[in-house]
């Protein structure tokens, strides 16, 4: 059950606004708000949140920083980006740091309600660029880690059934159809989309201490 | 078995070509000196004496110092009378035909020998009768080291030369059975053109332990050395499957054939010398034709077999020139000498060939050389042909030879090889445009620019094979050139086009194989060529990505102000939740906004991503909206490009005819179908609704102008149709690649 709501965001009317979406979705929510990025990972560090909103260009810098210690911090709390980007150059790095899903805000507010209370049910959004993005990065880290002679390990790489998946709505499916199309029902389909998300994140944070083994500057 | 260094191998064979030169000039110094040098008589009676000094031993008898029949010790009581017989004086005794003839010159070598020993002895002269019937006095003195004559010399350093060469050659390759072989003939050479310069070189007279021996040693060099020739042909520049069991078999014959010529058995030099000379050239022909046969397709071997026939035509023609000259001229021998001349000459080609010296750097000398070399000889085939058929005096025949030369000659080689320098080497200035075209395909990305300059570097050099090959290639291997010249110039490798700002940034190269076809080698002014070709074209696509970079941050700062002030307020205008359709319209100039902010700074997309998304956006949009929906789309080529601008176009034309649909139809169904035919996009989006507003409404609802607007923006056309539904039919068609739409592959 949500409880405790931070919501990022620079333009006061929006914010505003923003708490008025959370509210409407989860009526009994406690929400806090700040203006900057700064303020953001202040609130993090030293309060519990079940459910983040963040905006990702913030006056003092970007709100994937947000994104990523909620993550790390608070590892059940839900993060959502909401932005007037759609696009997956600016959402990917925020997805790849932990955001569980994306609103966009110019949308009505019952679709935004709707849109966030299906996130915070564990179906987060997949468009094609999204999907495209998220395989090319399952086989880079795949091959990454193949060099690097470490075993494959299940938590971070797909499932065939879950790069079917990806692969599918890469190519404009829908996920009704993709459930039609597995004889799967639609929950079931919506749970590997969450599982991508899931092994996005872990992924991205085992490339990074990859990464850094490689640079030397971590000792494996 | 332990690889010796190289250079002490001929360091060694040095020493060892001093110790046997200086064995050779003592043998020679120790012929006594009467201060003439002697020619046999041509006319068989006796002999001839010529000042010691002269080079060429022309037998001419009025040009003798005395014309001499007999000798005999002088002093106070002269000693026996020696009849000379012209064979004492021939120059090369080993071409005596007869045995008996040779045997005959060997005893009177021994006699006039001990005669001549006997009177430097006794502290006599000897006296020598001349054909008139005088007596003359000459004393008898040790040979001085300048009465050797180049009679002497040039055959020695005719051996000395190769020996080092081939040596040289042979110590520095020695894992090539050839070059061994070619090491061992070159000594055989030393050792037998060592003991031809004692007999062509001497006075008259051989020392008599050395006259017969000599012989022998001579006969088995020369064998042996034409064997190792005729096993360097063998084996280079390829062996055959059974070379090794050839090499054994016919050693064994020679060694056998040494042994009988040690023996002097049998009795018929024909037999146990001429015959296997003539039988070993014949192999040397024979093998040297397989060689030429098997290597045919070979540029380096066909280069190698051209030089080496060139030194043979050269060295044969030294040989041919002397054996004219002394034809026209009518001088009788001419000392069989000089044609050693032509072994060093042969030389020159074998180190060329079997040294592995580097074609493709000689290249360009060739045609100079062959027209050099033509020059040389046209000299001599006009003067010696004015001579001859003409009866021109000598003196003027040079002059017209020359003259003909000069105004002939000089200009059309001159001619002739300018059009070749043109033709081998054409200038990068040539290819500009197709550099320049290389760089423009450099707009649709680096694979477009990489594909053209292969195409250049194709159309350049016209290479057997073009491969791409992953990796750096210069690393330790000096110099970091664009363009290198590798295996001998079969091949060229150039440089890939990169991008400097990638990781993987010159890790890969092109091999091109076999210049035009295998023609001809590649050379370093085909490297220096592609080299420059190279920087040209990656200074043009540098400068190219420099200026596509500065439209792209100009494209994303004016993005990024749209969206940070136009966008901000056009949300606050949404959010505002005012019921009067404001919020409505905001949201549309917000996405409309959002969608050409992304037009503006995005990157050219495939086609197959744009179909993937418009599918998701407008399925999802349709079933949102309840209707029944129908996609059908062409599966487009992988490499199918469509630039931003287009994919923008393309996305709002279906965006607005699907809204119309869910808006304006009041269908149930909406069919969307995309064909990709001949480089253009047809689009048809139909449904079963009202279809055409009726006459006289404007139809502004529709949109309907806008279609037509991006349509013309497009360069495509559009129609409004009865749909096969029962509803609106919308027939859209643009081409992928207008003004700045792009198509690659």
């Amino acid at each position: 059950m949500m409880q405790r709501a931070l919501i990022v965001e620079d333009l006061p009317d929006i914010r505003q606004w923003l708490a008025n979406v959370a509210r409407a979705a989860f009526p009994a929510l406690d929400v806090q708000t700040v203006g900057r990025r700064d303020e953001g990972l202040q609130a993090v560090m030293n309060q519990a949140f079940d459910l983040a909103l963040v905006d990702l260009g913030l006056p003092d810098g970007d709100g994937t920083d947000v994104v990523g210690a909620l993550r790390l911090h608070q590892p059940n709390a839900v993060a959502v980006v909401v932005t007037i980007y759609d696009d997956d150059d600016h959402l990917f790095p925020a997805l790849k740091a932990g955001a569980f899903g994306y609103l966009l805000k110019e949308q009505p507010q019952e679709a935004l309600v709707a849109q966030l209370l299906r996130i915070t049910q564990g179906e987060p959004p997949l468009s094609p660029p999204i999907a495209r993005r998220m395989l090319s990065h399952f086989s880079l880290t795949v091959a990454a880690r193949n060099k690097m002679s470490r075993p494959n390990e299940a938590e971070v790489n797909l499932t065939d059934r879950e790069t079917d998946v990806l692969q599918r709505v890469a190519k404009g499916y829908t996920l009704p159809e993709i459930a039609l199309q597995f004889g799967l029902s639609r929950h079931t389909v919506a749970d590997y989309v969450k599982q991508v998300y899931r092994k996005l994140n872990v992924s991205s944070r085992a490339e990074a201490a990859l990464e850094a083994a490689r640079r030397g500057l971590v000792n494996p | 078995m332990k690889r010796l260094d190289p250079r002490a191998w001929l360091l060694a064979s040095l020493a060892f070509l001093a110790i046997w030169v200086g064995a050779s000039v003592a043998t020679a110094l120790s012929e006594p000196s009467l201060g003439w040098r002697f020619v046999s008589d041509p006319q068989g009676q006796g002999v001839l004496a010529y000042e010691t000094d002269r080079a060429v031993k022309i037998s001419q008898r009025e040009q003798a110092v005395a014309h001499l029949v007999a000798i005999r010790t002088g002093g106070a009581t002269p000693g026996e009378t020696l009849a000379l017989d012209s064979l004492i004086a021939v120059e090369a005794p080993s071409m005596l035909a007869q045995q008996a003839d040779l045997d005959r010159f060997f005893v009177l070598q021994s006699r006039l020998w001990a005669l001549l020993e006997q009177a430097r002895a006794q502290g006599v002269p000897v006296e020598l009768q001349t054909a008139e019937g005088q007596w003359l006095t000459r004393t008898v003195r040790d040979r001085d080291g300048s009465e050797l004559g180049w009679l002497y010399w040039v055959p020695l350093l005719c051996g000395a030369l190769p020996f080092v060469i081939g040596v040289g050659v042979g110590s520095y390759r020695w894992a090539n059975m050839g070059a061994r072989f070619l090491a061992l003939a070159s000594v055989m050479l030393l050792l037998s053109l060592a003991e031809v310069a004692v007999v062509t070189g001497r006075l008259w007279l051989l020392p008599p332990w050395f006259a017969q021996a000599g012989q022998v040693f001579v006969r088995c060099t020369s064998l042996v050395g034409l064997w190792a020739f005729a096993a360097m042909v063998l084996y280079y520049p390829s062996a055959p499957r059974r070379a090794a069991l050839w090499t054994r078999i016919s050693l064994a014959v020679l060694l056998v054939l040494v042994v009988f010529n040690a023996l002097e058995w049998p009795a018929s030099q024909t037999l146990r010398y001429k015959l296997w000379l003539v039988v070993l050239g014949l192999g040397v022909l024979a093998l040297a034709a397989r060689q030429a046969l098997v290597n045919r397709q070979d540029p380096v071997h066909r280069a190698a077999a051209r030089w080496l026939a060139a030194s043979a035509v050269v060295s044969l023609s030294i040989v041919i020139y002397a054996f004219l000259v002394s034809l026209v001229f009518g001088a009788q021998g001419v000392s069989n000498s000089y044609r050693w001349i032509s072994v060093p000459l042969l030389y020159v080609g074998l180190v060329l060939s079997v040294g592995r010296a580097n074609m493709f750097e000689l290249e360009r000398w060739w045609v100079p050389l062959v027209l050099w070399y033509l020059g040389g000889t046209l000299v001599v085939a006009v003067d010696l042909s004015l001579v001859a058929l003409l009866q021109v005096d000598a003196g003027a025949a040079i002059t017209v030879a020359l003259l003909v030369i000069g105004w002939l000659y000089f200009p059309a080689r001159q001619w002739l090889l300018d059009r070749l320098r043109g033709r081998m080497q054409p200038d990068v200035v040539t290819y500009v445009p197709d550099l320049i075209g290389a760089i423009n395909a450099g707009l649709s990305g680096q694979r477009a620019a990489a594909a053209a300059w292969r195409e250049v570097l194709q159309r350049v050099f016209g290479p057997q094979s073009l491969e791409r090959v992953e990796g750096a290639w210069s690393e330790g291997e000096g110099e970091a050139r664009q363009a290198q010249v590798r295996d001998q110039g079969r091949q060229l490798w150039v440089a890939d086009v990169h991008d400097p700002d990638r990781a993987d940034a010159g890790r890969a190269h092109l091999r091109l194989t076999l210049a035009h076809g295998g023609r001809v080698l590649f050379t370093h002014a085909h490297a220096d060529m592609a080299g420059r070709m190279w920087e040209l074209l990656h200074h043009g696509l540098q400068q190219q990505r420099q200026v596509q970079q500065a439209v792209e941050q100009e494209r994303q700062r004016i993005a990024a102000d749209l969206h940070d002030d136009l966008g901000a307020r056009l949300l606050g205008l949404v959010q505002a939740g005012r019921a009067d359709g404001t919020a409505s319209m905001a949201r549309q100039a917000l996405e409309d906004m959002r969608q050409s902010v992304r037009g503006m700074a995005g990157r050219a997309v495939l086609v197959q991503d744009a179909l993937a998304d418009w599918r998701s956006e407008l399925m999802a949009r349709l079933d949102g909206a309840g209707l029944g929906a129908q996609w059908d789309a062409d599966e487009p080529s992988v490499e199918a490009m469509l630039s931003p601008r287009v994919q923008l176009e393309l996305a709002r034309v279906l965006r607005e005819a699907v809204s119309n649909c869910i808006r304006h139809s009041g269908g149930t169904r909406c069919r969307i179908e995309l064909r990709l035919r001949d480089g253009r996009m047809h689009i048809v989006v139909e449904d079963d609704g009202r279809g055409l507003p009726p006459e006289g409404s404007n139809g502004k609802g529709l949109g309907l102008q806008n279609f037509e607007r991006r349509a013309r923006k497009l360069g495509g056309s559009h129609r409004l149709l009865r749909s096969p539904l029962g509803g609106l039919r919308l027939e859209f068609e643009a081409p992928l690649s207008s003004a700045d739409a792009v198509q690659v592959g």
